[in-house]
């Protein structure tokens, strides 16, 4: 009975969100350097019409839009050969742009992945090609295993693990962030931290090993590291800290940027995108009813914020009537993770008492109806009292003994 | 007493049970098979890097097996004690109802701890031949949800033919069926390690469900 | 005498049908108890109620000093218990089922199994299932007699037995619970032979008891008298004097509890006319027909 109580919490919520889907709207959201104005564009999937609207929420010809955000839109511009020789007193070299571009999505999702723990380290200097072995930081040391024969490659173990413990590494590792795959423009290594949260860059180089701890502020922990390929190598990676403050490793000594960004928060704002161009950076991030940009300078000061909120889940009347309806619900991970999770939510606020009387009337009328006793339908009532419908539900599938 | 029990549970499943040895395992060795044909054609570095990066399951024909063979254990052993409502037979023995009834459950649960422990052997013994440890323990992750999978059919399975009332019996495979895709939400490798020892406590709540069913039965509500 | 089964103000519906209202019966250690009935008059449901698979809606059954609805183990190993059809393991073969019941009973008489089935032509690495009626009868019979219990309860054995099994059972039954002493509770919709078995009788027809006494009184005291009316659209009134009849052209044939006289005297009173008046011996069958009439 317990066990239908909890698939009931799951499976009838589940029903209920499907049937009463809150549509989500996701326009862009555009800066322009040139006016320091935000631009909403909404695409019409129906009617194939983009939208595209000022801040003062006036909708304004495509041109226009174009004009302020020359960068965003130079692929138009350059064709009609009205792309702007300077932005804001600063002279616009197009071929420029690419290499000082990036992007970087990062979904809370992967924060929380299942890991296999082992990664290919390939070689930075030469051809990017998939190595022979995967790689381990154990327990006690380095170990390269190679996939061929499945066994450990004792001497390059060897040659990376005495690297590591002049380094002082704490084994083993307990992060590790690096892009595994061959369709990069570069190999930048991986970011690992140790056992007691030192954050190390590795990587190979004409297979000799490269290890470079990295300096931190006093009491920082790496929650999630997005390795950047900018074209340019000026920055390494992307870094979320156990805080949830975002900063920028710059390849120039490693320094740790602190960004002027404090309320993210992956629990929340499941995804969140960074767009670097050569004027300006910006740290988009967005929950189920929230958006938020941030726009930072060349220096990652802030320049503009641009905020939307809509009315939270509960507040909307599908989510009252969810709230009442349902004591509680089960969700098999939290927001947008890769595990799966038994998660729990619900008695927020006093709604579901409403449901659980009517239930725990309609059980007494049942019992009456039936001719059963009472007293032994106690436990039962509790039961309905406690979890609404699904022990209602539940209580009905499952009589009690009675004699 | 549970040796008579067991020795009737034994006389109708054994050619099932045998026969799921035989598949179970062999399926197994399949699997390793095909890997090896593949291997042949794929340096094996990037077949890693593929189980790895990509999300890749290299053992998705174990996927519904233990299913399958739980399923199959449970009709073996509750569908004669259905037909002609032989049950009544069973009930009769002097034995505790209950009793009776937890008994035969548990043999089913015996006879399926020896076929998956066999398949689980073979594909861990195999597969640590073949890849290196931290692949096989994200592997053993995502197949135990497989094997819980195989007992909460079985369980479901008992419940539903025992169960005298066709409405109550859809009700059950409703619920059952709505239990048994649980398992099988998300299988990227290794995403139900923190999950697993939730459901083996909903498996192990499954298991009396049983009783319910013997319980109306003998209230004769048929 | 010692009751082994009381049976107290049994009620019982099927959704709002009525099975039976307000049932009492009592079985006597060593005598035979038959339920008659026509189909779906409550047998299997008296049966059922009996042996715990059912609880009624009202009323209860006290069966070795215990309710039936919560029988203990020891009581349950005292009831040899036979299902309608004859219904056993029929995945076991005749070895097996034996192996298999015989790790339940301390007193398990192995002999008196083996010895009955040495009678059956069957392989001992048969399966049940594979058996006729007759042979699957023999077989669920020797297992009763091998249980050894108190107390038998057979749910409609006859059915499916050509007539030399249901000789050969209901004479085996019966010279074993004389001379050990057993009670036997037993149903049948076939009445044919089965004055040889039982000593007493209840006849079940929809709704309500039509007789509970021993078959011997039922028998000398239930009669059927023939005669020819001229009138034949004569009807009777049933309740009083007469218990049942029936019309075959002008021919009345007239069952009763009541004497000769008394009915020729209450033929009188109503003032119909009749000729060739007379008793007709009859059986047990002839009885049941008689009483429950022939639809």
């Amino acid at each position: 009975m317990a066990a239908a109580i909890i698939i009931l919490s799951n499976v009838i919520p589940t029903i209920y969100r499907t049937l009463f889907k809150v549509p989500g709207q996701y326009p862009s959201i555009y800066y322009s350097l040139l006016k320091d104005e935000f631009f909403t564009s909404t695409y019409d999937y129906e009617l194939s019409i983009q939208t595209i609207k000022n801040s003062k929420g006036e909708v304004i010809p495509e041109d226009e839009f174009h004009k302020a955000c020359p960068i965003e839109n130079s692929f138009f511009l350059i064709k009609k050969g009205e792309f702007p020789d300077s932005i804001s007193g600063m002279k616009i070299d197009v071929e420029k742009f690419r290499p000082e571009s990036d992007y970087a999505s990062i979904r809370s999702s992967f924060m929380s992945m299942p890991s296999y723990r082992l990664f290919p380290l390939m070689d930075s200097k030469t051809a990017l090609r998939f190595p022979h072995d995967v790689c381990r930081i154990g327990k006690k040391r380095v170990e390269f295993i190679l996939a061929e024969t499945n066994k450990v490659d004792e001497e390059k173990s060897e040659i990376f693990t005495r690297i590591f413990n002049n380094e002082n590494f704490n084994y083993p590792a307990k992060l590790m962030a690096g892009i595994p795959t061959v369709m990069k423009p570069y190999d930048n290594g991986w970011f690992i931290t140790d056992s007691k949260d030192l954050f190390y860059h590795m990587k190979m180089e004409n297979g000799k090993p490269y290890l470079k701890k990295i300096e931190t502020p006093e009491g920082f922990k790496v929650k999630y590291v997005s390795p950047s390929t900018i074209e340019s190598r000026s920055i390494h990676a992307y870094v979320i800290s156990e805080e949830n403050k975002l900063y920028i490793l710059s390849s120039l000594d490693y320094g740790l940027i602190e960004l002027p960004v404090y309320d993210y928060n992956p629990e929340k704002h499941y995804s969140l995108m960074f767009r670097k161009t050569p004027y300006f950076t910006k740290v988009d991030f967005s929950s189920f009813n929230q958006r938020k940009i941030y726009v930072l300078d060349r220096n990652y000061k802030l320049l503009n914020k641009f905020e939307k909120e809509n009315k939270p889940y509960s507040e909307l009347s599908v989510g009252k009537a969810f709230a009442t309806l349902f004591p509680f619900n089960l969700r098999f991970g939290e927001n947008h993770h890769s595990y799966i999770k038994f998660v729990f939510n619900g008695y927020n606020n006093f709604s579901w008492i409403v449901a659980s009387v009517i239930f725990v009337l309609l059980n007494v009328f049942f019992i009456i109806r039936k001719k059963r006793r009472f007293k032994n339908n106690i436990l039962d009532l509790v039961l309905i009292a406690a979890t609404g419908i699904f022990g209602f539900i539940a209580v009905n599938l499952f009589p009690n003994k009675e004699y | 007493m549970w040796k008579s029990m067991f020795y009737k549970e034994w006389i109708k499943i054994r050619l099932v049970f045998w026969l799921s040895v035989i598949v179970g395992v062999g399926v197994t060795l399949a699997m390793y098979m095909i890997i090896r044909s593949e291997l042949a054609d794929t340096p094996v570095n990037h077949y890693l890097w593929k189980i790895m990066n990509r999300d890749f399951v290299f053992f998705t024909l174990f996927k519904f097996l233990p299913l399958g063979i739980g399923l199959l254990i449970g009709l073996a052993q509750f569908i004669p004690e259905m037909t002609e409502k032989r049950i009544k037979l069973t009930l009769h023995l002097p034995i505790n109802e209950e009793k009776a009834g937890l008994q035969m459950v548990a043999f089913g649960v015996m006879s399926l701890t020896i076929i998956f422990s066999l398949m689980f052997l073979v594909f861990i013994g195999i597969g640590r031949y073949y890849f290196p440890y931290e692949i096989i323990r994200v592997a053993a992750i995502t197949v135990a949800p497989w094997f819980m999978s195989g007992f909460a059919a079985f369980f479901i399975a008992g419940m539903v033919a025992i169960e005298p009332i066709w409405k109550y019996r859809i009700a059950y495979l409703v619920i059952g069926g709505l239990f048994i895709k649980m398992f099988f939400i998300l299988w990227k490798a290794g995403s139900y390690i923190y999950a697993n020892g939730f459901f083996l406590i909903l498996v192990v709540l499954f298991s009396i469900s049983i009783l319910f069913s013997i319980y109306r039965f003998r209230k004769g509500e048929m | 005498m010692e009751n082994i089964v009381e049976c107290r103000n049994l009620t019982h519906y099927y959704g709002n049908k009525m099975v039976y209202e307000d049932l009492n019966f009592n079985i006597k250690k060593g005598s035979i108890l038959g339920l008659l009935g026509k189909n779906g008059t409550g047998k299997t449901t008296t049966i059922n109620i009996l042996n715990g698979y059912l609880t009624p809606r009202s009323g209860e059954c006290i069966i070795l000093g215990e309710n039936s609805k919560n029988l203990s183990p020891y009581v349950k190993s005292q009831i040899g218990y036979l299902i309608e059809n004859h219904v056993q393991y029929a995945f076991m073969n005749i070895y097996q089922i034996e192996k298999f019941y015989s790790g339940f009973y301390p007193n398990w008489k192995r002999e008196a199994y083996y010895d009955l089935m040495a009678k059956l032509k069957v392989t001992p690495k048969q399966k049940i299932s594979t058996m006729s009626c007759g042979q699957r009868s023999q077989v669920a019979l020797g297992l009763i007699l091998a249980q050894d219990p108190e107390l038998l309860v057979l749910d409609d054995f006859t059915m499916g037995l050509d007539p030399g099994y249901r000789r050969l059972f209901i004479d085996y039954l019966r010279n074993y619970a004389k001379a050990e002493g057993k009670t036997v509770f037993t149903t049948s919709h076939i009445i044919q032979d089965m004055e040889r078995l039982i000593d007493e009788c209840i006849v079940f027809d929809y709704n309500k008891v039509l007789v509970y006494m021993p078959v011997k009184e039922f028998m000398s005291t239930f009669k059927q008298f023939n005669f020819e009316v001229t009138n034949p659209d004569v009807e009777f009134e049933k309740g009083g004097l007469v218990e049942n009849y029936e019309k075959i052209d002008s021919t009345i044939e007239l069952y009763t509890y009541s004497r000769a006289n008394e009915v020729e005297s209450y033929l009188a009173s109503l003032g119909i006319a009749y000729s060739n008046f007379r008793e007709v011996p009859m059986t047990l069958e002839d009885a049941f027909i008689g009483l429950t009439g022939k639809y």
